[in-house]
């Protein structure tokens, strides 16, 4: 079971992985905070790291505090949000790509 | 999450200075009756070990208990060295029940067995385990190649007895990468919560773990990780990480006792003012957290009774300490740290202000 994580260990661990990068994650899963439900991260590029994705998945509470997150960052580049549920969603999923 | 000082188990609750959470806030009073233990662990921040003798006397405790009850305390969590090499714990946990405490224990695990936790556990609400990681890594750190096998046994009995038990993880440079696998060892057995403490160098650490501090961006990936895992295991167990966030206390300075004096004089209690006592297995009393310089120290059980110390403490100290307090506010607030390990910024920085 644990295996699920060795992908998000292995990208974190990566050497080329700025201290700013973790930081913006931790901005961005803390602001969600009790929203959370699930949360990923993944490196971007191909030869070395040059960004990282999270992939979130939070109640809809946590909406508002991702959308203040988005306007305060500026090392956000892209942002992909999934409503989930038919008519009124009550959980969304987002990815959130970090430069 | 959550913070604590040393790696003590707050009987299942959350930590008076992390949990920003609504609910009332444990105060609480953490002994350490005896440095004798069965191990002699490379992390240890109290140098126990089976040859240190130090040991409390249990009517001190039977003191401090009934005094800090009275200052307003709820909870007792006793540690050690390990705690069930107390000849005594028994009955100090029973006095601190009678006095309406709530009760958690710190223990390697190993020791559960010949009836001993039996003789505890009805005086007992909480356990915390310490679990370093796979099984090589953990008797690596416990320096006994059958540390893990004896925890599993003390895991079991405690499990058996129907005893509330957390698993507390030491993390070091390199255990970040085992988080996953004692989150899942804790579903397996059954843990009701997972505590991450950032390794102290205090201790038998202090001299041979300096390069196993985790580094200011491992504290973060062990944190995302640890959110992961929380996020994933929600169903299972709590995930407490002993670290607060910057911005939680920018936004509230008296998670670290750093409110101006008009807010912190609204206090009722002496708990209220100072959440958490800890008495050291000399007798000290220092504030906060083992180890915290004993310039600010409340007193010590063999010189007077903690209710006797209490009140010069409070008039002459108490503005001192939080003035230190004030002190590494303004240092964390200048910083652009997202993470901050509290408990070991303010020891630190409490042997660097001696006045």
């Amino acid at each position: 079971m644990a295996g699920e994580f060795d992908g998000m260990v292995t990208a974190l661990g990566r050497s080329g992985l700025a201290e700013e990068h973790i930081n913006e994650m931790i901005d961005v899963v803390s602001q969600l905070g009790e929203d959370t439900r699930r949360f990923k991260a993944f490196p971007k590029g191909q030869f070395g790291p040059d960004g990282i994705e999270v992939h979130t998945v939070f109640e809809r509470s946590g909406l508002e505090s991702l959308l203040r997150l988005l306007t305060e960052s500026g090392r956000i580049d892209s942002v992909e949000i999934f409503p989930r549920g038919i008519l009124d969603p009550e959980v969304f999923s987002a990815r959130i790509g970090l430069r | 999450m959550r913070a604590s000082g040393c790696a003590e188990l707050e009987v299942l609750a959350p930590d008076p200075v992390a949990d920003t959470g609504s609910g009332p806030t444990p105060r609480i009073l953490q002994i350490h009756p005896t440095l004798r233990c069965n191990l002699r662990c490379e992390h240890c921040y109290s140098s126990s070990g089976p040859e240190v003798a130090t040991t409390l006397d249990v009517e001190h405790l039977r003191g401090v208990l009934t005094d800090a009850r009275g200052l307003g305390y709820d909870t007792v969590s006793v540690s050690g060295g390990e705690p069930m090499l107390y000849r005594e714990l028994p009955a100090v946990l029973r006095f601190a029940k009678s006095l309406g405490l709530r009760t958690g224990l710190t223990s390697n695990g190993t020791l559960f067995g010949r009836d001993r936790l039996e003789r505890v556990r009805e005086h007992l609400d909480g356990l915390a385990i310490s679990v370093d990681g796979p099984p090589d890594v953990h008797n690596r750190m416990r320096a006994s190649s059958r540390a893990f096998d004896r925890l599993l046994a003390g895991i079991a009995t405690a499990r058996d007895a129907g005893v509330p038990f957390a698993f507390i993880h030491t993390l070091t440079e390199g255990s970040w990468r085992h988080l996953p696998w004692v989150a899942e060892f804790a579903a397996e057995q059954g843990a009701q919560l997972l505590q991450i403490h950032p390794l102290e160098l205090f201790g038998r650490a202090e001299t041979g773990m300096r390069s196993d501090v985790p580094a200011r961006d491992t504290t973060g990936r062990a944190y995302l990780v640890a959110k992961a895992l929380e996020a994933r295991y929600a169903c299972s167990f709590g995930v407490q990480f002993d670290a607060l966030l910057r911005r939680d206390i920018v936004a509230d300075p008296e998670l670290v006792y750093a409110a101006p004096g008009d807010r912190a004089s609204r206090a009722n209690t002496a708990a209220e003012r100072l959440g958490s006592l800890v008495v050291e297995a000399d007798g000290t009393i220092v504030p906060i957290t083992y180890g915290f310089s004993r310039s600010y120290a409340i007193g010590n059980l063999h010189d007077a009774r903690l209710a006797q110390s209490w009140p010069a403490w409070e008039r002459e100290q108490l503005p001192r300490f939080r003035g230190l307090c004030r002190g590494v506010f303004d240092e964390i607030s200048s910083s652009d740290a997202r993470l901050v390990n509290w408990h070991d910024l303010i020891v630190a920085r409490s042997h660097e202000h001696v006045c």
